[in-house]
C-alpha cells in the first residue's frame, strides 16, 4: 500500500515536472499557480501522447518503461534548458512562508474555501471507485487492457473500443502500473489545475483577490465540481481548452510566440482527449481575427496559423493511423480528419428549419439557461463600462461568442446526421461539453466587474481626455 | 427626508436584533424538538417565519455597518455574535453526529431515540452560519469594498442627482407609529426614493447584484449540501467493499451484473438481448464485460441458435427513458420458451426492493411478464 502510494506520487511528480520543465524553456514570467496548472496539464499531455507514440515501436507499457520515459523526458528537458538557456532559475517564488505572509484574512478565507472543495473532491474520488458509465465501459476498461497486454494496441473487441482518443486511458494506465486500484483521483487534480489556471489568468488582468474570488466561485459551481468527481474525459478536455484559449488570448494581445506554442499544444492535447474537430473551428476564428487586424497575410500571421495547426493536425493524423491499424470496419468519418465534412454533405439534403429550431432550443436548455444570470451580468457591465475595455477582455468576448455559435453549429450538425432519439439524449453531453464555455463566461463577467469597480468612476482618465 | 425612513428602520432593527435572534433560536430549537408546524398551531406562523425575518435583520444590520464608518454595536448585539461564534462548531458537530447516527443505525434513529429531528436542525445551522458570516464581515474590511461600489455608483449618476450621505443623523427623534405625519413623510420618501432609483443606474445594479447573489448562494449550497451528504455517507460506511460502492452508484443494473457474475462459471457463453430499445442499457455488452472476465457475451439477433449458449439473460429492459421509452407492463425478454435447468432471478416485491429467487422449471415467458424481473436462465444441454 505505502509502496504503491509512493510509486503513484513519484509518477505524478514526474508528470508535473515534465510540464514545468517544458514551460521553463520559454522563459516566460509565470506565477506558481500558472506553473502548476499549465505544467500539470502539459505534463499529462506529453506523458500520455509520448507513451502512445512509443507504443507504435512496440515499447512495452510497464512500470519500469513508464518510469524510464518520464525520467528521461525530464532529464532531456533540463539538459536542453541548461544547454541553450543560460539563465539561473529564480527560486524566490518558492518561498511559501513569504507567500503565506503576504495573504490578508480575506485571501486566507478564500483559499480555505477553495481548499475545502478541492479536498472534499479528492476524498470523494478516492473513496468511490470508477463508476461513471463511459469510464467503466471504455476509458478505464481500455486502461486495464493496456496494462494487462502491456501495449497501446490492446485486444479491442469492436471499433467502439478505439474510436475515442486515449489520453485518459493512458493516464489511468500510468497509475495502474504504479499499483493504483482507483485512478479516479486524478480528476480532482485536473480540477485543481483548472482552478489554478483560471486564478492565474484572472490575476494577471486584475489582482489577487479578484483571482481568488473567481477561483472560489469555480471551485463550488455544481457543474464543474460535479465533473471533478467522475472519471470522464470532459473535465480534462475543458481544462485543455480553457488554458489553450487563455494562451491564445495572450498571444493575440502580446504577440509573443511562446504563448502561441503553449496554446496550440494544449489544443492538440484536447484533441487527444476527445475526438472533436474543435481546433479547426478555432483556427477559423484565428484567421478571421487576423484578417480583420490585417495580419493574416504577413509573416507573423501566417507563421501563427501554421504553428497552431501543426500539433492538432499531427495528433489527429497519428490517431487516425492508429485506428486504421486495427482494421475494424467503420465509416470514413472517424478514420479521416475531415470525415465530418463528408458526413455533413451526405445528410445535408435532409435539412429543414424544424431542425434549426430544435437545435436552438437544445443549446438554450443545455448551455445558455444555466448561464443566464452571468450573461445578464456581462450585458449590464458592458453597458455601464463606456470606456475602452482591455484587448484581452475583448478577445475573450470574441472567443466566447464564437464558441456559442460553434455549439449551435455542432448541435445542428448532430441533429442533421443523427436520429431524433439520439439528438434528444444529447442534452447532458452538451451541458458537460460546454464546461469550458461556461468558465469563459465567468471569467469575462468577473473581469468586467473588476474593471467597473476600479475604473468606472474615472471615464475621463481612461479616455485620456 | 428620504433617508429618515430607512434610518428609522435601521434604528429599530438595531434595537430588536438581539431579541429577534434569540427568539428565532428558541423557536427553531423548539420545533426541532417537537415538529415543524408546532408553533403554527398556537401563533399562526412556524419557526421558518422567524428565521426569514432574522436573516432580513442580519442583512439590515450589515447594511448599517457598511453605510456608517463610525457605527458602534450595542453590547447585546456583540454578545449574540460572540456567543454564536462559540456555538457554531458544536452545533455543526452535533448535526453531523445525528446524521451519521441515522445513516449507521436506521433512517429515523435520532428522532426515535432522542426526539430530535435532524432535518429541522439544519435551520439552526443556517441561522448560526448567517450570524457567523456577519461577524466575519465585521472583522474583515468588507466595508471598504462595498463603500467603493457605492461610490462608483454615485459617480456614474447624473450631476443633478441628489447626493446620498452615508452617515446617521446626529439627532434622532423617537419614532411614533401613531403620528399621522409619519405616513405623509413615508409617502414622500417613497416617491423621492423611487424617482432617485429610476433616474440612476442603481435599479439596474440592485437587480443584477440581487440576482447574482442569489445565483451564487444557490449554487454554493447545492454543492455544499451534496458534498456534506456524500461525506456523511463516506464517514458512515468507511469499509464498504467495491461491490457495495458500485451497487450504491449503479443500483439495480449492478445487482444484475453481479447476479450474472456470481451464477455463471468462468468461460461460459451468455446470450444478451439485442442492444436496441428497450434494452439499450441492459443489452449493452460493454457494461458487463469489465466485471465478467472471460465469459463470452453475444447480443441476440433473429436466427441465432440459442443452443450454442450456456445462459440467457432474463430481462425486463427499460432502463433508459429516452432510448427505451416508458416501461411496458407485459414485456419480458426472452419472449420465447426456453428449455432450461434453472432460472435465478431478482424479482421486485410490492414495487419496492428486489429479492433473489430460484426456479428449477423450464422457462416460460408468461410466468414472468407481469413482474419486474432480471436474471439468468441456464439452458438445458
Amino acid at each position: 500500500m505505502i509502496i504503491s502510494i509512493l510509486k503513484q506520487s513519484m509518477f505524478l511528480f514526474l508528470v508535473l515536472f515534465l510540464g514545468i520543465n517544458f514551460l521553463k524553456l520559454f522563459k516566460l514570467k509565470m506565477g506558481i499557480a500558472e506553473k502548476l496548472s499549465s505544467g500539470f496539464m502539459l505534463g499529462i499531455g506529453f506523458s500520455t501522447f509520448g507513451l502512445f507514440l512509443l507504443g507504435f515501436i512496440d515499447y512495452k507499457f510497464n512500470f519500469w518503461n513508464v518510469f524510464l520515459f518520464l525520467a528521461i523526458g525530464n532529464l532531456l528537458l533540463i539538459f536542453i534548458r541548461k544547454l541553450f538557456i543560460r539563465k539561473s532559475t529564480n527560486l524566490s517564488h518558492l518561498s511559501f512562508i513569504k507567500l503565506i505572509k503576504s495573504f490578508d484574512l480575506i485571501d486566507k478565507i478564500l483559499i480555505c474555501g477553495i481548499a475545502f472543495f478541492l479536498i472534499t473532491s479528492l476524498i470523494r474520488t478516492l473513496y468511490w471507485p470508477v463508476w461513471m458509465w463511459d469510464a467503466v465501459q471504455l476509458y478505464d476498461y481500455r486502461a486495464k487492457l493496456i496494462v494487462s497486454s502491456q501495449t497501446i494496441f490492446f485486444p479491442a473487441q469492436s471499433f467502439y473500443d478505439i474510436s475515442y482518443p486515449l489520453l485518459t486511458s493512458v493516464f489511468h494506465s500510468i497509475l495502474y502500473v504504479a499499483g493504483s486500484s482507483n485512478p479516479q483521483y486524478i480528476y480532482s487534480l485536473i480540477f485543481a489545475s483548472l482552478i489554478m489556471g483560471v486564478y492565474a489568468f484572472t490575476r494577471s488582468l486584475s489582482n489577487r483577490k479578484a483571482g481568488l474570488a473567481l477561483a472560489f466561485l469555480i471551485s463550488f459551481y455544481p457543474l464543474f465540481y460535479g465533473w471533478s468527481l467522475y472519471a470522464s474525459s470532459d473535465l480534462a478536455q475543458s481544462t485543455f481548452f480553457v488554458l489553450g484559449v487563455f494562451y491564445l488570448v495572450k498571444w493575440l494581445s502580446k504577440e509573443k510566440t511562446s504563448y502561441l506554442i503553449l496554446g496550440s499544444l494544449l489544443f492538440a492535447f484536447a484533441r487527444f482527449t476527445r475526438n472533436e474537430p474543435i481546433w479547426m473551428l478555432v483556427l477559423i476564428l484565428l484567421v478571421i481575427y487576423l484578417f480583420f487586424q490585417k495580419k493574416v497575410f504577413n509573416k507573423r500571421g501566417l507563421l501563427g496559423i501554421i504553428i497552431f495547426s501543426i500539433p492538432s493536425y499531427l495528433v489527429g493524423y497519428i490517431f487516425a493511423r492508429y485506428m486504421i491499424i486495427y482494421n475494424f470496419s467503420s465509416s470514413q468519418t472517424y478514420k479521416s480528419q475531415f470525415g465530418f465534412l463528408t458526413l455533413l454533405t451526405t445528410y445535408l439534403r435532409s435539412f429543414n428549419f424544424k431542425m434549426l429550431l430544435d437545435t436552438i432550443i437544445m443549446v438554450f436548455n443545455s448551455v445558455i439557461l444555466e448561464m443566464l444570470i452571468p450573461i445578464f451580468f456581462i450585458c449590464v457591465f458592458l453597458h455601464l463600462n463606456k470606456f475602452k475595455i482591455r484587448k484581452e477582455l475583448r478577445l475573450l468576448l470574441y472567443f466566447c461568442v464564437s464558441f456559442l455559435l460553434i455549439f449551435i453549429g455542432g448541435t445542428l450538425f448532430y441533429r442533421i446526421t443523427s436520429s431524433y432519439t439520439d439528438f434528444l439524449a444529447l442534452g447532458s453531453s452538451l451541458a458537460k461539453f460546454s464546461i469550458f464555455w461556461k468558465i469563459l463566461v465567468f471569467v469575462i463577467a468577473f473581469l468586467l466587474f473588476y474593471v467597473y469597480l476600479n475604473k468606472g468612476g474615472r471615464k475621463k482618465e481612461i479616455n485620456g481626455k | 427626508m428620504k433617508n429618515n425612513f430607512l434610518n428609522k428602520i435601521l434604528e429599530i432593527n438595531k434595537s430588536i436584533f438581539p431579541y429577534l435572534i434569540s427568539l428565532s433560536f428558541f423557536f427553531l430549537f423548539l420545533e426541532c424538538y417537537m415538529y415543524i408546524g408546532f408553533l403554527r398551531k398556537y401563533i399562526l406562523v412556524d419557526s421558518r417565519f422567524f428565521l426569514f425575518f432574522s436573516i432580513i435583520s442580519i442583512i439590515l444590520l450589515f447594511y448599517s455597518w457598511i453605510r456608517d464608518s463610525n457605527y458602534r454595536s450595542e453590547t447585546l448585539v456583540n454578545f449574540i455574535l460572540n456567543f454564536n461564534s462559540l456555538l457554531f462548531l458544536p452545533i455543526v458537530i452535533f448535526y453531523w453526529i445525528m446524521m451519521i447516527s441515522n445513516i449507521v443505525k436506521y433512517s429515523n434513529y435520532v428522532f426515535a431515540t432522542f426526539h430530535i429531528q435532524p432535518q429541522n436542525f439544519m435551520n439552526i445551522i443556517y441561522l448560526s452560519l448567517a450570524l457567523l458570516i456577519l461577524k466575519f464581515c465585521r472583522t474583515l474590511k468588507i466595508r471598504k469594498i462595498f463603500s467603493k461600489l457605492l461610490i462608483v455608483g454615485k459617480n456614474n449618476r447624473k450631476a443633478s442627482t441628489p447626493q446620498v450621505k452615508y452617515s446617521l443623523p446626529v439627532r434622532r427623534r423617537m419614532w411614533n407609529p401613531f403620528n399621522a405625519d409619519i405616513y405623509l413623510r413615508l409617502r414622500t420618501s417613497l416617491r423621492s426614493g423611487i424617482s432617485l432609483l429610476w433616474n440612476s443606474k442603481t435599479v439596474l445594479l440592485i437587480c443584477v447584484f440581487s440576482l447574482t447573489l442569489g445565483y451564487i448562494v444557490v449554487n454554493f449550497f447545492t454543492t455544499f449540501n451534496e458534498t456534506m451528504t456524500d461525506l456523511f455517507f463516506i464517514s458512515a460506511h468507511p469499509n464498504y467493499t467495491y461491490d457495495q460502492k458500485m451497487q450504491a452508484k449503479w443500483g439495480l443494473l449492478y445487482d444484475v451484473v453481479t447476479l450474472v457474475r456470481d451464477n455463471t462459471p468462468s468461460g461460459s457463453s451468455i446470450l444478451l438481448p439485442g442492444d436496441v430499445s428497450p434494452h439499450s442499457v441492459d443489452g449493452r455488452i460493454e457494461y458487463y464485460r469489465p466485471f465478467l472476465g472471460n465469459r463470452k457475451l453475444t447480443n441476440y439477433y433473429p436466427g441465432i441458435d440459442i443452443n450454442n449458449f450456456d445462459y440467457i439473460l432474463l430481462s425486463k429492459g427499460f432502463f433508459h427513458l429516452i432510448y427505451d421509452g416508458p416501461p411496458q407492463k407485459n414485456y419480458i425478454w426472452p419472449d420465447f420458451p426456453v428449455n432450461s435447468d434453472e432460472i435465478i432471478y431478482l424479482i421486485q416485491q410490492d414495487n419496492r426492493s428486489f429479492v433473489q429467487e430460484v426456479s428449477y422449471s423450464s422457462y416460460n415467458p408468461d410466468d414472468f411478464r407481469e413482474n419486474n424481473v432480471w436474471g439468468i436462465i441456464k439452458i438445458k444441454k
